[in-house]
């Protein structure tokens, strides 16, 4: 720790760290725009001068970006000489700028504004006329609006120290500067639209978030991209019941300050999925939609008639890693204590492509967010011994947890399906496995789901819905428990505070976790706590 | 993007020189002499030329295009045999570089950035070049003419049609 001095008054603060941050844990504000806690500092903009004391009663302006905090600094934040340097950056900055804020994306979000209201001189003295250069596509997702760019080029940085793509630079001199790309180069990598999260003007927008609704109307739900098992922590933006917007949520231990373009976007898949809005029963070969008291009586009818035949257990069940540990945990539960000790398994789609950023960020090969935590509670087996079970005529019925839409069949898995004689499942829309099914049970997306997930680093983390599911369909947690109930089976409250407790209770590994201890930063399981893994 | 351009083995061998020169992590150092010969080998530096220095480097082409758009004497464009920029800074304006390029021209017949019909001459302003004590001044390609007036201006042209 330091003590350092700040107009006038004394302060401990965290040695070495940047003059911005440390000033940020004492909850002064230092206007800036080229520095992001995410880069290296690059001192270009020049709003964060403040006055520091070079020589004994001598005082110097400096960037406070590139100030690293010694024991006896002393800084002046509010004295004339930094006041007239910020008015002056200020002007500097608009005499191009053309005040589009009504019909720009970014207001409300936007430091120029900001940083204008606070630090601006409220009327311009430019004469001149302003340059207007076109803007510019660069790449897939992200457009320039040219006019609008201060040129504090975190977007170049990102490129160069985050993805080591280093798609972005700045051309021209003087006046007539622009970040641009290399003419057969865009910006086009795995993390791209990160560099509209970071623009701290509305220079670089996503084409996805474009002439939106403004951004002070949005609900802001912090929750993870279902995308991969590295569970980005996310904030999504919500409004009427549709998600506009993700943006990644910093978590050091996880994603950093980012995320990938896949995860980001992928919400789109999930939200305009033709999804189930009843439960569907099969009637003459056919599934047709019939009421939840109706595919209640068929499922649990059924699962009966397979559990009377010959064998311990004919039934299997089948959890997802689209599915909550909690949701998870509960279809362990069901197949325990009302299907008697199934075969049990995990549903899950092939594989992607990994990929490493320059920084360490991980896009993982697993395309589902929780593969890690449904193996801890099913305690599953491979889906090949599933597909055995059911060749062998040792499993007949089958209760398979579904919902995720990008999961297609393989012929060898739909010639096993078909051999059932009684299939149970939840699914968001008429998938593949649903179509085999007999009875179809419409579950909750991951944007719809409260509760856990535990990613591939075993951090175990938490997901808060969006929106509630379709008024036809329901949270996975409660159709178990309605199943479990007609079966005989209490498997307790509805809560997923509640359920995880009973896990911590029951599975190794996840001994004393809570929702408290959890929090929004996630926790280790096995007992570590909170982890100091490198983010991205 | 029209094809990659790749030096000849004599300027290839000219641009293994220069990177000897440089550290091997600085290696992008050698971005200003190697423009400098690519400039050479092809009059100017098209996005081709930047990509091919790139790759020499070994960074990405957009490093490149930001040093060569920032220094005005890379041409970006094709020019004639002999390029001459009019000083317009302040201290030549004072000392009479208007009617200095307005004589060139008019005698050349061309135009500010223009280049002459049988590609013998482009015609420039530039930034300060550093003589303001000897204003108003032109760059005759790599040579500095100072006490530039319209009759010097007849002779240089003359040198360079007898050229």
């Amino acid at each position: 720790m330091a003590t350092i001095t700040i107009d006038e008054q004394q302060y401990t603060v965290e040695e070495g760290r940047n003059l911005i941050d440390a000033a940020a844990d004492l909850g002064i504000d230092i206007p800036h725009f080229c520095y992001h806690p995410g880069l290296a500092p690059d001192g270009n903009c020049r709003m964060c001068l403040t006055e520091m004391e070079i020589r004994p009663g001598q005082f110097g302006i400096v960037t406070s970006c590139t100030i690293r905090i010694k024991d006896g600094m002393n800084f002046r934040f509010n004295s004339p000489a930094v006041l007239d340097n910020r008015k002056g950056i200020m002007e500097f900055l608009l005499i191009n700028h053309p005040l589009d804020c009504p019909w720009c994306d970014q207001a409300g979000e936007c430091k120029l504004q900001d940083h204008s209201f606070d630090h601006g001189r409220g009327h311009s003295r430019f004469v001149e006329t302003k340059r207007v250069p076109p803007k510019k596509d660069l790449g897939p997702h992200i457009t320039l609006y040219t006019t609008r760019c201060i040129l504090c080029q975190r977007c170049t940085r990102f490129c160069d120290e985050i993805t080591g793509t280093s798609e972005l630079g700045v051309v021209q001199m003087g006046s007539k500067s622009e970040i641009a790309t290399f003419e057969g180069v865009p910006l086009d990598n795995r993390m791209s639209a990160n560099v509209a999260d970071i623009c701290p003007v509305g220079a670089l927008v996503t084409k996805d978030f474009l002439y939106k609704p403004r951004i002070w109307h949005y609900d802001k739900v912090d929750t993870l991209c279902p995308g991969c098992a590295t569970g980005c922590n996310t904030t999504l933006e919500v409004l009427h019941q549709k998600i506009y917007r993700t943006k990644p949520r910093h978590n050091e231990a996880v994603n950093g300050y980012w995320m990938c373009d896949e995860g980001r976007f992928c919400y789109h898949g999930w939200q305009d999925a033709d999804r189930l809005q009843a439960p569907l029963k099969r009637v003459d070969g056919e599934l047709r939609q019939v009421t939840w008291p109706d595919a209640m009586d068929a499922a649990v009818s059924g699962i009966q008639a397979v559990l009377a035949g010959e064998g311990d257990s004919a039934m299997g069940v089948v959890g997802s890693s689209m599915a909550t540990n909690e949701e998870n945990y509960l279809l362990r539960r069901l197949g325990a204590e009302a299907f008697g000790s199934p075969r049990t398994g995990l549903d899950r789609k092939p594989d992607g492509e990994a990929w490493t950023s320059k920084s360490g960020f991980h896009i993982d090969a697993d395309k589902t967010p929780n593969t890690r935590g449904a193996r801890d509670m099913l305690g599953a087996g491979s889906p090949e011994d599933i597909l055995r079970g059911i060749g062998d005529g040792t499993i007949r019925g089958l209760y398979v947890l579904g919902g995720d839409i990008g999961r297609t069949l393989s012929s060898e898995e739909t010639d096993a399906f078909s051999k059932l004689e009684f299939l149970v499942v939840h699914d968001v829309h008429r998938s593949d496995l649903a179509e085999l099914a007999d009875v179809v049970f419409p579950g909750a997306i991951p944007f719809e789901k409260n509760g856990t997930m535990t990613n591939a680093q075993g951090r175990v983390q938490r997901l808060s819905p969006a929106f509630p599911p379709p008024s036809g369909a329901r949270e996975d947690g409660a159709i178990l428990r309605y199943v479990g109930q007609r079966m005989g089976v209490d498997l307790g409250g509805t809560d997923p505070a509640g359920v995880l407790e009973e896990i911590a209770g029951n599975v190794d590994g996840y001994a004393g976790l809570t929702y408290d201890l959890i929090g929004d930063q996630g926790a280790m399981t096995g007992g570590e706590g909170p982890s100091e893994a490198a983010g991205g | 993007m029209a094809t990659p351009l790749e030096f000849t083995e004599a300027a290839r061998e000219r641009a293994a020189k220069i990177l000897d020169r440089y550290p091997a992590e600085y290696r992008k150092s050698a971005v200003v002499p190697l423009l400098h010969l690519a400039q050479e080998e092809w009059g100017h530096v098209s996005p081709e030329a930047m990509a091919c220095v790139a790759r020499l480097i070994g960074c990405s082409p957009v490093k490149v295009a930001e040093i060569a758009t920032f220094y005005p004497m890379f041409n970006r464009e094709p020019v004639g045999e002999h390029v001459l920029a009019v000083c317009h800074t302040l201290p030549c304006a004072l000392t009479g570089c208007g009617s200095v390029f307005d004589h060139l021209s008019e005698k050349l017949g061309i135009g500010l950035g223009e280049t002459t019909a049988d590609g013998r001459f482009t015609l420039r302003k530039s930034e300060c070049l550093a003589a303001c004590d000897r204003g108003p001044v032109l760059l005759v390609n790599r040579r500095l003419h100072t006490h530039v007036s319209p009759e010097k201006v007849d002779e240089i042209l003359t040198e360079l049609e007898k050229g």
